[in-house]
């Protein structure tokens, strides 16, 4: 190989500057630096004469020789980086989407409105201290009636549309057998509650023959009235998010005395009066009392030491009071288009 | 109960506005309704009398009637009513009147005869909801008379919803004695004169079973006309009471009942043969009531003999053969007491709720029996005439309710209610309730009165001074945190963490009841019946469910009729299996699914959901909540899937539950034609889950080598993962079957899977020879056990 002049090794750099900016695409680029380059190329052939020269030559041309390689080398570098740019641009223009059209993922399903209802009931009690039990559904006399002080023949009776598997095993008509069979394993101090199915042999607009209620029961040597009134007024002030007003009114349960209903303040008009709360300002919510002595002696706790309250809620109707579900049979039909409406 | 005012004022005077009284009520434990009005009659509306009556001309079915007015008016009346006749005294409504329901009246040519007025009906007149025909007054009133004052004119009513253990309230009296109370009124009532007999005529009682009736009062009163009409007063007052007026016989016991509360019943005297005896039925007596009912009695029921055996069932309804008629002029008055227990075992048998045995089992004031029959002779005397011989009083004191001093302390009082009542509190309330009451040691003695069945403990007098004082005067105590709740322990599966999987999953819950029709269930569960009930709503629920499915699947249905085409829906409760006596209730998890597995796409084809889909779901339900133990899906059959595509699930060597495609006769039935997959997993033996224990993970690369083999088409693929388990060694942390494929999915007899075997070591890097190793050892097992050829790439 001749050795270049200094003249020719201008050219080179020239024409080599010109190729590198010429280059298109990463692949022309990398032509033109194995033609510059590479093992065979124009300015290596070039460095492989400097041994050949006379020892004095070689320096400057060695010099002069790298120069060229070295501002080759930085021109090809910074084309490659520009190319690289302008290849991903055009990627990335090939790759727009229209982000608008739909997702992928699987509509998530949804929680029934009483189970939905009930975790919220859940959540406040348990901050309360109350622990959560549970009961058989198809329950004996003893336990849904004998034992919560309703014998047989006794008129509470009637106030329990009763479905009945043989004359002394029933579908449990309330939540309150729950109670018992809490007592019966457990000693006092007792804060619990008990949620479940029930069943009544009613059908029409406002009844189903089955529904949920939720049980709670406390007793300690020293529970009153008043506590009763503090956790029902809190439970539900909490429950509807609102300083509701709530009263207690004397009623009769055949397992607690002294027995009361808990009306709160209406809340679609906020007490004024309206069709829903039958123009009185007030909503019937639950059921109260303090334990019923024999309720205590057929479990076998001492009523002088103890005392106790229970009350029981329905949940559906909280759950139609909350969303404004104004129909008790949607809940059974398990139409999606209910269901949905709840997620 | 509805109560008037007009009545309840004969009974107490009270200084608080009748439109307050039902509030004071509520709030002393009586439900009492709002107030409404009986209104004033309109000026116009006077007593008339019809003179002739003759048929219209041009209308069949319409009267013209001659009307005397009074004040020497005489009408032209056109009427349609029935009962009009000639001599009866109506309500007439003159022209320019207008009535209560705001019809206005004017003189009208009715089909070419003029009106000049109208005769009304009692809903004309705003006295009741329904009439059947037109208003018949007491005949003595004068033509022209007004008529408000006659019928007490305007009133006001409301209603009283009693709790069972207020039975003392169900009369005018009970309601008056309560609004004494809770108004600090006075309780006053007509006075009760006694009747002198005037004739000798008697019948003996005898009391054979004193402990469920230890007091009969009776009377005999001869020579009374029947079909008596009763007077305006009672009739209205029943009306406003919703009981229908018969005749004044009748009417007489049910206003005294009414009045009162004690039940009363009139034999024909005539048709008595002998004396009364009142004792247990024998074995399959009969008696036939006054409304025809046939009872085959037994030793369990008390009846009213007489010589001939049972006239009435005791304290619940009469019979039919001593009936009073058109035909008596003899009566026997009967006011009794009656055991609450005795009572209300026979009406429940019988399923009979009459007035009496609705009183009578919640407990009839026993001090009543001789009042009502004094009021109620005096009565017949004035209406329907008649002779009264002497009050007969058969009663057997000792077994009469004992009303025992009960002692109120103090102390407790404020332990049950959390707030202290103050002495004069209590002392007023017990006097404003006219309870016998004594002061005693840091106390009180009280004795209840003859009324109140329902005071027999401690506990009943707090909640009577509980409830007089006013609920709302007692502190609320806000909850302080008495005992930490326990919290489920980590390590059972909680079910609120289930329900949000499926959630997740695309499932929404559903709640369906817990008894289901025992076809359906026949058909899913193979033949198998369900625990049944006794008295069902209706017979698509007549028995309790052994699966979750019957309920889902309908559900799952309904919403398919509706036109719902992807829909997923789970559902939590029990299930009922085994016999009444042996049954197992037990929690199960169901499910059940159809349409999209993708939900719709706008780049792929929809794909309709498949078992594994499904088996896909109850895997991240199982294994997803760390269950720990081996899940494995075992084909079987079951009569509610497809043969072929069911399997049960095993967890630990343990059957937990199903999964299949639901058979094609399920979905005929069921009007369904997209295929439907179910699942039902025994909540109760999935909860054990493993607590998370941590282990270093290997810092060394791991290598994997995928392993392709040709096997029968028979061969399940569970059986070569095994296969591979076992022969890998313990370096293979992870094996997936990445391929499956057949030449023709129809009718290949041999398929090829590619698993991917992924090795690690916790102590050093591996090399390609450990895993050419490992690959060896399973290539010659599976070719060995199997019948797994290695497939040359």
């Amino acid at each position: 190989m001749e050795k270049n002049s200094n003249a020719d090794l201008d050219r080179l750099l020239k024409s080599g500057l010109s190729d590198i900016t010429h280059a298109e695409n990463s692949k022309n680029l990398e032509a033109v630096r194995v033609q510059l380059l590479g093992k065979q190329g124009s300015v290596t052939s070039q460095l492989k004469v400097i041994g050949s020269l006379a020892p004095e030559d070689r320096s400057a041309f060695g010099a002069a020789v790298n120069r060229v390689r070295a501002e080759l080398t930085t021109a090809i570098e910074s084309r490659s980086l520009a190319i690289v740019e302008v290849e991903r641009q055009i990627k990335i223009e090939s790759q727009r989407i229209d982000v608008t059209l739909p997702g992928r993922g699987l509509e998530p399903g949804g929680l029934h409105p009483v189970t939905r209802t009930l975790r919220k009931i859940e959540r406040i009690f348990l901050r309360a201290g109350f622990n959560i039990a549970y009961g058989p559904e198809i329950e004996d006399d003893f336990h849904n009636f004998e034992a919560l002080n309703i014998p047989k023949n006794h008129p509470a009776r009637a106030m329990h549309d009763t479905f009945y598997l043989d004359p002394e095993t029933v579908l449990r008509t309330h939540t309150s057998p729950v109670q018992v069979r809490y007592l019966e394993n457990n000693h006092p101090p007792v804060n619990v509650i008990a949620p479940g199915r029930v069943y009544r042999c009613d059908s029409d607009v406002t009844h189903t023959p089955m529904f949920h209620q939720l049980e709670g029961l406390a007793v300690d040597t020293d529970i009153s009235f008043g506590d009763l009134k503090g956790i029902l007024i809190f439970f539900l002030q909490e429950f509807f998010e609102r300083d509701l007003p709530v009263r207690f009114r004397p009623s009769f349960f055949p397992f607690t005395e002294p027995s009361a209903e808990v009306d709160m303040g209406c809340v679609f008009c906020d007490g004024a009066g309206c069709r829903i709360c039958g123009q009185s300002g007030w909503l019937e919510v639950l059921g109260c009392g303090m334990v019923h002595p024999e309720v205590f002696a057929q479990v076998g706790i001492d009523n002088e030491r103890y005392t106790g309250y229970a009350f029981g809620l329905g949940i559906e109707r909280l759950t139609m009071l909350r969303y404004g579900v104004n129909d008790l049979r949607v809940f059974f039909e398990n139409e999606v288009s209910f269901l949905r409406q709840f997620t | 109960m509805i109560i008037s005012e007009n009545w309840l004022r004969e009974w107490v005077d009270f200084d608080v506005s009748f439109d307050d009284l039902p509030a004071l009520l509520t709030q002393a434990g009586l439900e009492t309704g709002v107030v409404s009005i009986v209104p004033a009659l309109s000026e116009g509306i006077v007593a008339a009398r019809v003179e002739l009556v003759t048929p219209h001309p041009n209308a069949d079915g319409l009267s013209v009637c001659e009307v005397d007015g009074g004040r020497q008016k005489h009408y032209q009346i056109v009427c349609g009513a029935e009962n009009v006749r000639a001599g009866m005294l109506t309500a007439l409504a003159t022209p320019d009147t207008v009535l209560a329901n705001g019809q206005q009246i004017s003189n009208q040519d009715l089909r070419g005869v003029i009106s000049e007025g109208m005769l009304c009906s009692g809903n004309e007149l705003g006295l009741e909801d329904q009439s059947s025909g037109i208003l018949e007054l007491d005949p003595h009133l004068t033509p022209g008379q007004m008529l408000d004052k006659h019928l007490q004119l305007p009133d006001r009513v409301f209603e009283v919803e009693l709790t069972p253990n207020r039975g003392d309230c169900l009369s005018i009296l009970g309601v008056a004695r309560e609004t004494a109370t809770v108004t600090h009124g006075t309780l006053k009532g007509p006075t009760i004169k006694k009747v002198e007999s005037e004739s000798k005529k008697t019948r003996s009682i005898t009391l054979d079973q004193p402990d469920d009736c230890p007091r009969y009062v009776g009377r005999v009163l001869s020579g009374v006309s029947p079909n008596t009409r009763s007077p305006d007063i009672i009739r209205e007052r029943l009306r406003r009471s919703d009981v229908r007026s018969v005749d004044a016989l009748v009417d007489i016991t049910n206003y005294l009942m009414l009045e009162t509360g004690q039940p009363m019943h009139a034999f024909d005297n005539d048709r008595l043969k002998g004396g009364i005896v009142v004792r247990r039925a024998s074995s399959s007596e009969q008696l036939t009531l006054l409304d025809g009912q046939e009872l085959t009695l037994s030793e369990d029921n008390l009846v009213i003999t007489d010589g001939s055996g049972p006239i009435a069932l005791g304290g619940i309804k009469g019979g039919a053969s001593t009936m009073i008629s058109e035909r008596t002029s003899s009566l026997f008055l009967e006011a009794a007491s009656f055991n609450p227990d005795c009572i209300a075992r026979t009406a429940r048998q019988f399923s009979i709720n009459s007035d009496a045995a609705h009183r009578f089992e919640r407990g009839v004031d026993f001090n009543l029996p001789a009042l009502a029959i004094e009021r109620a002779s005096a009565l017949v005397i004035e209406l329907c005439g008649g002779t009264p011989g002497p009050l007969i009083d058969q009663t057997i004191p000792q077994c009469l309710p004992e009303r025992r001093s009960i002692i109120l302390r103090q102390a407790r009082l404020k332990r049950m209610l959390g707030t202290t009542v103050s002495t004069q509190s209590v002392d007023s309330v017990f006097k404003a309730a006219q309870f016998e009451c004594a002061p005693v040691n840091s106390g009180w003695s009280v004795t209840p009165p003859s009324y109140r069945y329902d005071l027999t403990g401690e506990h009943d007098l707090i909640e009577e001074v509980a409830r007089l004082v006013g609920y709302d005067q007692f502190d609320s105590h806000p909850p302080s945190v008495r005992v930490g709740a326990q919290l489920a322990p980590e390590g059972i599966l909680d079910l609120d963490r289930v329900k949000d999987l499926l959630v997740g999953l695309g499932y929404f819950e559903a709640i369906t009841y817990s008894f289901v029709s025992s076809e359906l269930q026949g058909l899913v569960s193979g033949g198998e019946k369900g625990i049944g009930l006794q008295n069902p709503i209706a017979a698509q629920f007549s028995e309790m469910r052994l699966t979750l499915l019957p309920g889902l699947l309908n559900a799952l249905a309904n919403n398919a009729r509706r036109q719902v085409r992807d829909i997923r829906l789970f559902e939590t409760g029990h299930i009922f299996q085994g016999t009444l006596k042996q049954r197992k209730e037990q929690h199960y998890i169901g499910g059940v699914i159809t349409g999209s597995a993708t939900g719709t796409r706008w780049d792929q084809s929809n794909r309709e959901i498949d078992f594994f889909d499904v088996k896909g779901h109850v895997e991240s339900l199982v294994t997803g909540t760390r269950s720990g133990k081996l899940l494995r899906f075992v084909e079987s059959e079951h009569s509610a899937y497809q043969s072929g595509q069911c399997a049960d699930l095993i967890l630990g060597g343990i059957k937990v539950g199903q999964i299949g495609r639901v058979s094609y006769e399920l979905l005929r039935q069921l009007d369904l034609e997209r295929p439907v997959y179910g699942f039902e997993i025994n909540f109760g033996l999935i909860r054990e889950i493993k607590i998370p224990s941590y282990t270093a993970s290997s810092r060394h690369p791991s290598l994997s080598r995928d392993l392709s083999f040709i096997f029968p088409c028979q061969v399940s693929s569970q059986t070569i993962i095994d296969a591979i388990r076992e022969s890998a060694g313990e370096l293979l942390i992870n094996l997936e079957l990445i391929d499956l494929y057949k030449e023709n999915p129809e009718t290949s007899t041999k398929k090829s899977l590619t698993f991917r075997l992924t090795l690690q070591s916790n102590s050093r890097n591996l090399k390609d020879e450990d895993a050419d190793a490992v690959a060896r050892s399973v290539i010659s097992h599976i070719d060995a056990e199997h019948d797994g050829v290695l497939r040359s790439n």
